[in-house]
């Protein structure tokens, strides 16, 4: 039987800023993880994609698993994709986890806790 | 130093121009990214996890203080303040924006540098010892070789797309810092039978998924066959490389496929032909031009001084903490009354090679004043003050302690090399940097270190090597195991002239179990040294990896497991 689908997003790095961006639900990117789109319909959130390319120019579009919180927020499912979603984890000054526009919902505060 | 001449300051600059055009059409829409990828590429641009990230070389790890403050600047002003020093004496930004990248690389021409080549299946940057010009041990400076490599590896249009990256070193001295046999090309400079200067020309070395110590294919090259030589591998490996297989590209793999004997008598072949056609007279390089590299590289002018200063006595008797620093980041210059000053960039809680634009702006006016307007990058991630009279070495501490930059630490258990890891890398596989300073903060007492004494600990965050842990004492290779961070370790990789891959000790270990393993092999290197000269290395190489492995992996604990 093959294994059931898992919920992902799409994510991208803006092409002139370099930052990482999300797919939201809108079909528009947006820097903010709370409001990207999930679903385990690949095409699906492909078609999505398709459509919001005119809206802002990004690079190397990926799938990203994740997990969904009470909430319904999708958390990053590897240490590659929370660390991207964060920054540094040497450097809690630097990258998202440093934008306070960007904000961080409780339970991801412990975030990736120092080894 | 070596400076630009006309036409190396129009081909930068040209390259520039083109490239700010290049960025204006994809931001308009008329380059696709596919298009745009390989070109911002050959200008040293990737794209990791946060950011773009800028790669650029520093050729034989060489700067004078107006580039050191450029680059402080170009933190400043473009990135984050702060940039990191790699082991293959490049500095790279992580946090540079697309659209200013034309600007950053404007003001690096400006000071004579780039970030040509730093990416790709090209010759890279050309390193060299970081004590060039100043060490005893050396027989000659190797930066003019490496340079007039630099300058023919440069836009060579028939090596712009080899098999696989390309990487050559250069040494000059006995006691090689250059890691040359870990290199695909390895320069040593090296006295014949005659007393004749010439070169041992080492081949087919590396790291990575596969490492290998480099083979030596020539035993004494007169030094005007250099580029002939050189030429003539590359031909070789550029028309035999496997294209085929990424993983079995490099030159490594054709010299351990086709055999050294085989290998060399195809090099010897192109070589002696490239000697006799028509390519032959343009690749015997024109004295006027390698005299004029010389004189670039021609030693300052050093002051006579005694090689004692009474003031220097003064305090070193009466402040411990600036005697310490002496002992450990000093390194004999062949001139009297000078020394080589090693700066750590591996200050306890800091990331292995990062610098601040404050401390950079620092070291560019130590060098400027006290070092004959010179610095060094070395490959272990620090820098170094070439030429320093003994007498200035209160003011130099004073002034690095002020910005610090005072960790009496190099060569000891805290100077760990670490590459960028799962913290930047897009590659990567697990974190380095955490590790690294893990390690730094539990070995953060210095009397403790210097009772270990000399060690070296190196750490990857993936199979590519980066860190060079292959050739650490200790190395430390993050990898990960169903989703968690898992570190192999290996022991008795030693970088120098007697290049040694390290043995893999067993299972891998999680990360909060690294330093725990780490202080386990201390403990038995201490108990079981001969005398305090047996340093960690040799001690392995006496007894063995056993008694460590036993360390690591109890034999008791692993038969009640089972
Ligand atoms: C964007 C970041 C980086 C990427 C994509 C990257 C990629 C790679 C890859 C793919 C290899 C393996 C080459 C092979 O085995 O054929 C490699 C090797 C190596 N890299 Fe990096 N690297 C990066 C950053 C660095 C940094 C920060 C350093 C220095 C700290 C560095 C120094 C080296 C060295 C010394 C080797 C091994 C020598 C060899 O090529 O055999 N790299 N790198
Ligand atoms: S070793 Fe791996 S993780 Fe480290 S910089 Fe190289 S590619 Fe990245």
């Amino acid at each position: 039987m093959p294994k059931a689908p898992k919920p992902q997003l799409v994510s991208a790095n803006d092409l002139l800023e370099g930052h990482v961006l999300y797919l939201g639900r809108e079909g528009v990117w947006t820097t903010s993880r709370q409001q990207a789109a999930v679903s385990t319909d690949k095409d699906e959130l492909d078609a999505l994609a398709a459509k919001a390319s005119a809206t802002r120019q990004v690079v190397d579009v990926a799938h990203v698993e994740v997990t969904l919180e009470d909430g319904g927020t999708p958390r990053p499912v590897t240490l590659r994709e929370v660390i991207r979603d964060r920054g540094p984890t040497n450097r809690p000054d630097l990258g998202r986890q440093a934008d306070p526009t960007l904000l961080q919902t409780g339970s991801e505060a412990e975030g990736t806790a120092h080894v | 130093m070596y400076s630009y001449d006309e036409f190396d300051r129009t081909y930068v600059k040209d390259r520039v121009a083109t490239f700010r055009d290049q960025v204006a059409r994809r931001i308009s829409g008329a380059l696709t990214e596919d298009e745009f990828k390989p070109l911002r590429l050959q200008n040293g641009i990737y794209l990791q996890l946060h950011a773009y990230m800028l790669r650029v070389a520093i050729p034989y790890g060489t700067l004078n203080s107006a580039q050191m403050r450029q680059l402080a600047m170009i933190a400043e002003r473009w990135d984050k303040g702060y940039g990191h020093f790699t082991t293959r004496q490049n500095i790279q930004y992580n946090w540079p924006k697309l659209v200013d990248l034309p600007d950053i690389l404007d003001a690096l021409a400006d000071v004579e540098m780039h970030a040509i080549q730093t990416s790709g299946n090209c010759i890279r940057n050309v390193t060299a010892d970081h004590f060039a010009g100043a060490a005893k041990d050396e027989i000659e400076d190797p930066r003019p070789a490496a340079e007039l490599l630099r300058q023919w590896s440069t836009d060579h249009p028939e090596f712009a797309f080899l098999p696989r990256k390309f990487k050559i070193a250069v040494t000059g001295a006995e006691e090689d810092r250059a890691v040359t046999r870990a290199h695909d090309i390895g320069i040593q400079i090296v006295n014949n039978e005659a007393g004749e200067i010439g070169y041992k020309v080492i081949v087919g070395g590396g790291l990575g998924r596969t490492p290998v110590v480099g083979v030596t294919i020539r035993d004494f090259l007169p030094k005007e066959h250099l580029l002939a030589y050189c030429e003539a591998i590359l031909r070789v490996y550029n028309l035999h490389g496997r294209r085929d297989n990424k993983y079995k590209a490099r030159i490594k793999i054709l010299v351990m496929e086709e055999g050294l004997d085989s290998f060399r008598a195809q090099v010897e072949e192109e070589f002696a032909d490239l000697l006799e056609r028509h390519h032959g007279p343009s690749l015997i390089p024109d004295p006027a031009v390698v005299e004029r590299i010389e004189q670039a590289f021609a030693p300052p002018a050093f002051e006579t001084l005694p090689d004692t200063d009474d003031a220097l006595d003064a305090r070193l008797t009466n402040d411990p903490a600036f005697a310490e620093w002496c002992q450990v980041n000093l390194t004999e210059h062949r001139e009297p009354g000078h020394t080589i000053v090693s700066i750590s960039l591996k200050p306890v809680g800091e990331a292995p090679g990062d610098a601040s634009t404050a401390q950079m702006q620092v070291v560019a006016d130590l060098a400027e004043r006290y070092s004959h307007d010179e610095v060094r990058v070395s490959h272990e991630q620090n820098l170094i003050l070439p030429h320093v009279a003994k007498r200035d070495l209160p003011a130099i501490y004073d002034a690095l302690k002020g910005a610090g930059l005072a960790t009496a630490n190099i060569n000891l258990i805290g100077d760990i090399i670490a590459c960028p890891g799962l913290d930047y890398c897009a590659l990567a596989t697990a974190r380095s940097i955490p590790i690294a300073k893990d390690i730094a903060q539990h070995f953060a007492d210095s009397a403790y270190a210097r009772t270990i004494g000399e060690m070296k600990i190196k750490i990857s965050g993936c199979i590519n090597s980066c860190g060079h842990h292959h050739v650490g004492h200790i190395g430390i290779l993050g990898l990960d195991k169903g989703g968690k961070e898992n570190y192999q370790i290996t022991l008795g990789g030693d970088h120098t002239q007697d290049l040694q891959l390290g043995q893999r000790l067993g299972p891998g270990f999680d990360a909060e179990d690294v330093v725990p393993a780490i202080e386990r092999l201390v403990e038995t290197y201490l108990g079981l040294r001969q005398d305090k000269d047996e340093t960690f290395l040799k001690a392995v190489k006496r007894v063995g990896i056993q008694p460590f492995k036993d360390a690591l992996y109890p034999p008791k604990e692993s038969a009640r497991a089972a």
